[in-house]
């Protein structure tokens, strides 16, 4: 998932802190039953088929429902929308039977046409009701335009999906954040404004969004599933991680995401608080442009991550919640090959490596640091400092370029504009072929590796519906970029919430969103 | 004598010798030399000018002062509070504080001084032209100068670097630009007020040129308010430079830059508050030098100003 959040560090703590004092009372007030969340930006837009980044995903998820969903803090699926599916031998054709009695938000019913629906919406790109959308997640992320064929309705309680092609991720994918059903009366009667207004079946309903400070969302007392503990929920925009933290400690919020590494020491001290870790699902790396010398050069790429002390950041700069990467997927992911110790800290082997390489006095090159945090670098700027500083030790003279624009940031990248640079990716499935595939398939625009053999690789574990085969594939592909290191893994993080003592059944999905219908405030 | 006298006063002549009478006359003294005395009186023009003096001291001996490098990161040593090895402290990438904050005082005085200088030297040619070219010149000049004096002077520094891309060189540009425009008007009002004393009317009777008039007559008798102005200038400058450090747009990592340093140290202000209070502590201290020593200047270079 592409995480096109700000989560910028400028100096909006005090506006932040005088937004606290202006709520209105009935939001401030540690009512028991207002669960209030500080989220690091405020969502991009709350169609969930269009969606990219994660503060948006966050709130989509209660307000929305899938056919399928992720159980508590895993990636196990459960039944959602469907009660239970059905697949045919040659994996090209799904079935689903839905729960009945379920209506959106709206009144509208929900049914077979409604499922159907969503996904002419989605697959269609001359569809009317599409409000504008790219449905990226459809295209890139999920890879459904080449393998859903089209979708019939059996009856009003079961629908039909037809494949081109089996993919072994399907039912993963289709518990994506994205692939949501929302109601269809709502969308027809304004594709535009329904990203500001939506319509789910979820545990929860909207209530309104005040644009840069809050979005609020009140029970459904109608859901289909476990009741919402709490009446209410509000998510607030709180860029500032030191000003969020500094809320929450005052009580006008009851837990946030995105703390500065040193912070959550302060809240483990902290008895009126808790640290709750998400479970790792993510890894930060430093890309290089392979395209460019004089990283072509298998030796130089080497010798880079011989000389960055990998261990020593880790423990410095995350504040107790990383561990070093030795692959680009945590050990949790299939494919996780056990083999591959990842590159290690020896600066004078990167010397040595530099010396065959025809470089014995190093080279300069620019090095680009993030201009947000995200889980996998929560400080990007120091992390990348120590990097240089590292790299500076072997004769690799690395100048910190700062792109001070996130979304600048990211296309640049796509567009290999910069010549080494540092990003990560926290998965949406916990498949490695939303890991492997994103980076290193053949539409991945920011991958320079032009390795034909791991991108027909990839493909091939895509569409093999064999377990074994899958797993042999991706740790192959795992042992082979540890060889060529094209990208430099550096950190699986357990990206820390931070909760007020008297939250409680708030499940952290590795995924980084989760339902809040389980949710209490005591 | 005294008949010469009579018959002087007589025709109505009076006789050109002066008399020889010894009359009592003040010690001869220069303006600087009072201005000097006046300075001198002043306690806190002088504790300002100690200030500066100490800070430059420790700034150009800050090789000498600590055998630490500002630069060099030890991360086992990350945030440790201040003891005998390190004085101030380390930082989040376990650096030196103390080191830091010595060899930022050489950046942060070089950015002063330099930004200043070249304020002061843009400044002061663009108030000549429009004090002594003309109408048209003037017009154009002072409508100019109050354009920039319109924009909030850090909004205007951080378009400049925004413009030209961060760094050091870029930031010492836009606070010396955003200086020009304050130090053009002072030298315009100087040059209108000067430029028809009688001493400058006679330079232009005995035929000397526009230039020798304004860089002999003209600019020499207006330097007493550019001095104080530039004094204050620094000041502002040092403040200018660690705002654009600490937005990200000056001085860049790893350099040791006192508004830089207050980025990096405001996400520990709870658990590290040294090294945020040493760089913090510097710069008040260095402006408070050079605020005191430009207001005690002011008073002595212009009594008029005085109460």
């Amino acid at each position: 998932m592409r995480r096109r959040t700000t989560l910028t560090m400028g100096p909006a703590a005090l506006l932040a802190l005088q937004a606290a004092h202006r709520l209105p009372i009935a939001y401030a007030q540690g009512s028991g039953r207002t669960f209030r969340f500080g989220a690091p930006a405020e969502p991009v837009k709350l169609d969930p088929a269009d969606t990219t980044d994660a503060e948006s995903a966050r709130i989509t998820e209660q307000i929305f429902d899938n056919l399928v969903m992720f159980e508590g803090s895993t990636t196990n699926l459960r039944p959602g929308l469907a009660t239970d599916w059905a697949v045919s031998p040659d994996g090209l054709t799904y079935f689903f039977n839905l729960r009945s009695g379920v209506t959106f938000h709206d009144g509208t019913p929900f049914n077979a046409e409604a499922v159907k629906w969503n996904f002419d919406r989605w697959m269609n790109p001359d569809n009317p009701w599409r409000g504008g959308g790219t449905f990226e997640y459809w295209t890139d992320v999920a890879g459904f335009n080449e393998v859903i064929r089209s979708v019939d309705v059996v009856d009003a309680n079961t629908v039909q999906i037809n494949l081109n092609e089996p993919q072994g991720t399907l039912l993963l994918n289709l518990a994506l954040f994205a692939f949501a059903i929302a109601s269809p009366t709502a969308l027809a009667a304004d594709p535009e404004g329904f990203a500001r207004r939506p319509v789910g079946t979820g545990a929860f309903r909207f209530v309104e969004w005040v644009p840069g400070d809050r979005v609020v969302m009140d029970r459904n007392e109608a859901y289909w599933g476990e009741q919402a503990k709490v009446d209410r929920v509000v998510v607030r925009a709180i860029p500032d991680n030191a000003a969020r933290f500094q809320v929450l400690r005052s009580g006008s919020i009851d837990m946030m995401e995105g703390a500065n590494p040193d912070d959550v020491p302060t809240a483990q001290r902290d008895r009126s608080l808790q640290v709750i870790l998400r479970p790792p699902l993510n890894v930060g790396y430093i890309n290089m442009n392979l395209r460019q010398r004089p990283f072509d050069d298998v030796r130089v790429r080497q010798a880079m991550a011989a000389a960055i002390n990998r261990p020593a950041i880790v423990e410095a700069l995350y504040g107790g919640t990383g561990t070093v990467a030795s692959q680009l997927i945590p050990p949790s992911v299939m494919g996780w090959n056990p083999d591959v110790a990842g590159p290690r800290y020896d600066p004078d082997r990167a010397r040595q490596l530099l010396a065959e390489a025809g470089l014995p006095g190093g080279f300069t090159t620019d090095f680009w640091v993030m201009p947000v945090s995200r889980p996998y670098f929560p400080s990007p700027q120091p992390i990348a400092e120590a990097i240089v500083s590292d790299l500076g030790r072997v004769g690799i003279r690395a100048a910190l370029r700062r792109e001070t624009d996130w979304g600048t940031y990211l296309q640049r990248r796509n567009q290999l504009e910069y010549p080494v640079w540092m990003l990560g990716w926290t998965g949406d499935t916990g498949d490695p072929d939303n890991f492997l595939y994103t980076f290193f398939g053949p539409s991945a625009p920011d991958n320079s590796w032009d390795n034909d053999a791991v991108k027909g690789l990839l493909r091939q574990a895509q569409r093999s519906p064999n377990m074994e085969e899958r797993q042999r594939i991706y740790q192959l592909v795992n042992s082979v970029v540890e060889a060529e290191v094209p990208r430099i893994p550096i950190a699986h993080t357990t990206p820390p919430l931070i909760a007020r003592a008297n939250v409680r059944g708030y499940n952290a999905n590795p995924t980084s969103t989760e339902y809040y219908n389980t949710v209490s405030v005591g | 004598m005294n008949s010469e006298l009579a018959a002087a006063a007589r025709t109505g002549q009076l006789p050109v010798v002066a008399p020889a009478l010894p009359v009592p006359v003040r010690p001869l003294r220069g303006p600087l030399t009072d201005a000097l005395r006046r300075l001198r009186r002043d306690r806190a023009a002088i504790a300002g000018l100690l200030i500066i003096l100490l800070m430059a001291l420790l700034a150009v001996g800050a090789p000498l002062i600590t055998r630490q490098d500002p630069i060099e990161q030890t991360l086992v040593n990350r945030l440790k509070p201040p003891s005998s090895a390190h004085l101030f402290g380390t930082d989040n990438l376990g650096r030196d504080v103390f080191a830091r904050v010595l060899y930022g005082g050489r950046i942060s005085l070089r950015v002063g001084l330099v930004a200043v200088a070249l304020g002061v030297g843009l400044g002061t040619l663009v108030g000549l032209l429009a004090g002594y070219a003309g109408r048209v010149a003037d017009s154009v000049i002072s409508r100019l100068m109050e354009v920039l004096l319109a924009f909030p002077s850090t909004l205007l520094a951080i378009a400049i670097v925004a413009a030209r891309g961060p760094g050091l060189e870029n930031t010492m540009l836009a606070i010396g630009i955003i200086g020009v425009p304050v130090y053009a008007r002072l030298t315009r009002a100087s040059v209108l007020a000067l430029k028809e004393r009688d001493y400058v009317v006679a330079a232009r009777c005995t035929g000397a040129s526009g230039a020798r008039i304004l860089f002999r007559h003209i600019l020499p008798n207006s330097l007493t308010p550019l001095i104080v102005q530039s004094t204050l200038g620094v000041a502002t400058a040092i403040i200018e430079a660690a705002a654009l450090g600490f937005l990200g747009l000056g001085a860049q990592p790893p350099t040791p830059e006192w508004g830089l340093m207050l980025t990096d140290a405001r996400n520990f202000l709870l658990n590290a508050p040294w090294a945020m209070i040493f760089p913090g502590g510097a710069i008040m201290l260095t402006v408070l030098g050079f605020n005191l020593f430009g207001d005690g200047l002011r008073d002595a270079l212009d009594p008029q100003m005085r109460p």
